[in-house]
């Protein structure tokens, strides 16, 4: 397809004069040029939106000019803007309410499971605390979601994840419930703390990543500055870009490096994307596991001690297979309920 | 869905919160309110066109310097260059990074004009974008519950952004005196101001 998108893109220029330039002021030749670059960005940004877009052409597009990439900034900003509607239009909030179903998007579901977690979480910082006005956002497996919190500050929330927040005077609560986050915060926006379990993230300018991983807390600090608190009685810690803390319910903090592979690694789940440096195949497809409804299952114990790399859509394990069975001969058998991996 | 470079990042993060500033100040030294909006956007394209953009530590000071190097380069072409044209090394104004009062009801208005922006629409249009950036549901679910097809949501979509967009730029901070003004009135009460070198 995907030329499809680009040749209407690019075929914009004649069609969008008899569209858009009605206005009888004779419009400035740099006027006219800006106009059809910002309707190439919305273009653009609503076919990555549906799945049409050739990415590679949508990459070449943007890579042409400063001034493409500068418009498909301000579209996906004014995007971001819209969502903060969600709040200020009542009219907006009702057709929310009626809507019905979705089993995956319902906000009405949302809002249901809002009420319900009608409780506060007494533990940690103190003041802090969720109340029955709290938001909630889900994830299944499998799914994505970008929310925004408030102005400049956003969330992407990760397969099979869960949080709630709040706003309490000029501060927001973030509580990371179940799964991942990685939560970006921008000059000029309210302060803003992530809650995982006992750790609290207050993010400086930053994007940080938190996972919630079978009682343990991973926090990633991506760029910029954040401070840690471990529990409600240790003392902060800053954490400078590209730092790392695990943090174990039970046992001390610890803090490391963050190396440039651990970084894009963690940066390419946001992008649907899978990234392994050479881990064992056991704990490459847990990672996978998380993101897929059919489960992939190693038959032969051996096979869980192979190593190997790449990048792979975290949705499609196709080709991922393909390269098990390519590089180690390892089969994949599709089975109605799970993939089972075997060398036979 | 995230869809933007780290340098789109940077930039939205370090560079665009200061956009009001940037065309403030553009405005006193070209002493012109759509030449302050042009300047501004070529600073921001030689911006996105630096390579070592990770080197640059204080992007705003940057742009800054970059506006009044584009001020001086204009005037020098026009060849007749009054004293009082030329700009002075102003003082730069220094901000919180946590929004005050001002911000928050700047932030308030900002989210009526757009919410007004939306309403000006054409009724499909404006059905879509609100169902799909106000209410956040899938394309697919959109198409679903209107009974259009996937590329009628697209369409949609697109002129929807696009209309917003124009919306938007005629409404830069340059065309908003009053908003300057209480601006101004603000920064004068500012202490922190640092001479731009």
């Amino acid at each position: 397809m995907k030329s499809l998108t680009r040749k209407r893109v690019s075929g914009i220029t004649g069609a969008m004069h008899h569209r858009y330039c009605t206005d009888p002021v004779v419009m400035d030749r740099a006027v006219g040029q800006q106009d059809e670059i910002d309707y190439q960005a919305a273009a653009w940004l609503a076919a990555l939106e549906c799945g049409t877009a050739d990415r590679g052409a949508f990459e070449q597009w943007r890579a042409n000019s400063a001034a493409h990439a500068l418009a498909f900034i301000r579209a996906a900003q004014l995007s971001d803007s819209l969502a903060l509607l969600r709040d200020a239009s009542p009219e907006a909030g009702a057709a929310v309410a009626d809507s019905e179903r979705g089993p995956t998007t319902s906000r009405r579901k949302l809002l249901k499971n809002g009420a319900l977690a009608a409780l506060c979480i007494g533990a940690g910082v103190a003041g802090w605390s969720l109340t029955a006005t709290a938001r909630n956002a889900r994830t299944e497996v499998g799914e994505r979601r970008r929310i925004v919190i408030a102005d400049g500050i956003s969330v992407e929330l990760n397969t099979d994840s869960h949080i709630r927040w709040d706003k309490e005077k000029d501060r927001y609560d973030v509580e990371l419930v179940q799964g991942e986050l990685l939560i970006e915060r921008r000059s000029g926006s309210a302060r803003c703390t992530v809650h995982c379990a006992d750790t609290h993230i207050e993010p400086a300018l930053a994007r940080v990543n938190a996972r919630l991983n079978a009682g343990t807390v991973e926090v990633a600090v991506l760029s910029g500055t954040a401070l840690i608190q471990g529990s409600a009685s240790a003392s902060p810690t800053r954490i400078e870009s590209g730092r790392w803390t695990n943090n174990s319910v039970k046992g001390s903090p610890r803090i490391a490096p963050l190396s440039v592979e651990e970084i894009d690694a963690i940066e390419a789940w946001p992008r649907g994307e899978l990234q392994f440096n050479g881990e064992r195949l056991a704990d490459a497809v847990r990672e996978y596991n998380r993101y897929l409804a059919r489960p992939i299952v190693i038959a032969d114990p051996a096979i869980g001690e192979l190593r190997l790399g790449g990048r792979f859509s975290s949705t499609d394990p196709g080709d991922f297979l393909n390269a098990l069975n390519t590089i180690y001969q390892v089969q994949a058998h599709m089975e109605s309920r799970r993939i089972r991996l075997s060398r036979t | 869905m995230t869809w933007l470079r780290p340098i789109d990042i940077w930039f939205a993060q370090r560079v665009l919160p200061y956009e009001n500033l940037f065309v403030r100040q553009a405005r006193r030294w070209s002493k012109n309110a759509e030449e302050a909006t042009d300047l501004v956007q070529e600073a921001y394209l030689k911006l996105l066109e630096c390579e070592d953009w990770r080197g640059i530590r204080d992007p705003r000071a940057y742009v800054l310097k970059t506006i009044r190097n584009l001020v001086l380069q204009r005037i020098r072409r026009s060849q007749v260059v009054a004293i009082e044209d030329i700009p002075t090394p102003e003082f730069f104004e220094t901000r919180d990074e946590a929004p005050g009062a001002f911000d928050i009801v700047a932030g308030r208005e900002a989210l009526a004009h757009l919410l007004a922006d939306v309403e000006q629409l054409p009724p499909a249009c404006r059905r879509v974008i609100q169902m799909r950036k106000i209410e956040e549901l899938g394309p697919k679910e959109i198409a679903r519950r209107l009974g259009i097809s996937l590329s009628t949501v697209e369409t949609h979509l697109a002129r929807g952004m696009h209309q917003l967009m124009k919306m938007r730029r005629n409404v830069t901070p340059a065309h908003r005196s009053d908003e300057a003004d209480r601006l101004d009135q603000q920064e004068k009460n500012e202490k922190r101001i640092f001479p731009l070198r």
